[in-house]
């Protein structure tokens, strides 16, 4: 009776359509770069922290390419590590 | 016996950014270029691009500075050649921070353009541009102060001591 009607998702109409791929496994082009602040960017909060997997939907061999790309970005000052300056 | 495996070593590919003081005169970022070069060469490897990406806002501030010149540059050599290189930077005051980081084990053939690996300094610039505007504005994290204003107002939920930053900046 469970799978009647309730084909996945169906039950809360906004989870469809969130689960996209990554986009970095979708397009070779874009690749995660530490000298490329405007992309990585994206992927930080307000208060410059890293987003999480579950919020970023990337796979886990671009978050960790990620993590290393937004550290190294601050270290040489082109991401904030705090906001509180 | 060390020595012939050590030699037999391909040279890698690395990339430096080392960031100048904003505020130093031609002639210095010329002379630091130089010596940065002269490290590369003594030890034997090889300066494949240099650019002067210029003056640019840090994202947050480094030895008081707000804005720093970024110098990018990439080079074939060796963990010795790096590590002296790093060690010279240290000694230069001007130089306010530098990251090295390896691009490959085993580059291809590399060609080396001469004009390329000139290094061309930028004028430094009298007084500070867009002081106006906060170090997050000038980042865009915020896009307008009343945007900035309704994010300080979630934050105050989870901490209660961040209410005198940014806007006074």
């Amino acid at each position: 009776m469970m799978q009647s009607d309730a084909v996945r998702g169906e039950k809360d109409p906004f989870r469809r359509a969130r689960r996209r791929g990554c986009p970095f496994c979708n397009d070779d082009a874009q690749s995660l770069d530490y000298k490329d602040p405007g992309t990585l960017r994206y992927f930080i909060t307000d208060r410059g922290k890293i987003v999480p997997r579950r919020v970023s939907g990337l796979c886990a061999k671009h978050q960790r390419a990620l993590t290393v790309a937004v550290k190294r970005a601050r270290v040489i000052a082109f991401l904030p590590f705090t906001t509180n300056y | 016996m060390a020595e012939a495996a050590k030699a037999k070593l391909p040279p890698r590919e690395y990339e430096v950014i080392y960031i100048v003081r904003p505020d130093v005169a031609k002639e210095t970022s010329e002379r630091i270029a130089q010596r940065v070069a002269e490290v590369v060469s003594k030890n034997d490897g090889t300066l494949t691009l240099v650019e002067n990406w210029g003056r640019r806002p840090l994202a947050y501030p480094i030895q008081h500075q707000k804005r720093g010149n970024y110098i990018y540059l990439t080079f074939l050599g060796d963990g010795a050649l790096v590590a002296e290189l790093e060690r010279n930077l240290r000694l230069i005051d001007e130089v306010m921070r530098f990251q090295t980081v390896k691009l490959s084990d085993e580059p291809g053939e590399v060609t080396v353009d001469e004009s390329r690996i000139k290094f061309e300094a930028v004028e430094p610039v009298e007084g500070e541009e867009n002081d106006d505007l906060t170090l997050e504005q000038e980042l865009g994290l915020v896009a307008n102060p009343h945007a900035r204003a309704r994010v300080e107002m979630d934050d105050d939920l989870d901490d209660g001591y961040d209410d005198d930053e940014g806007d006074d900046l």
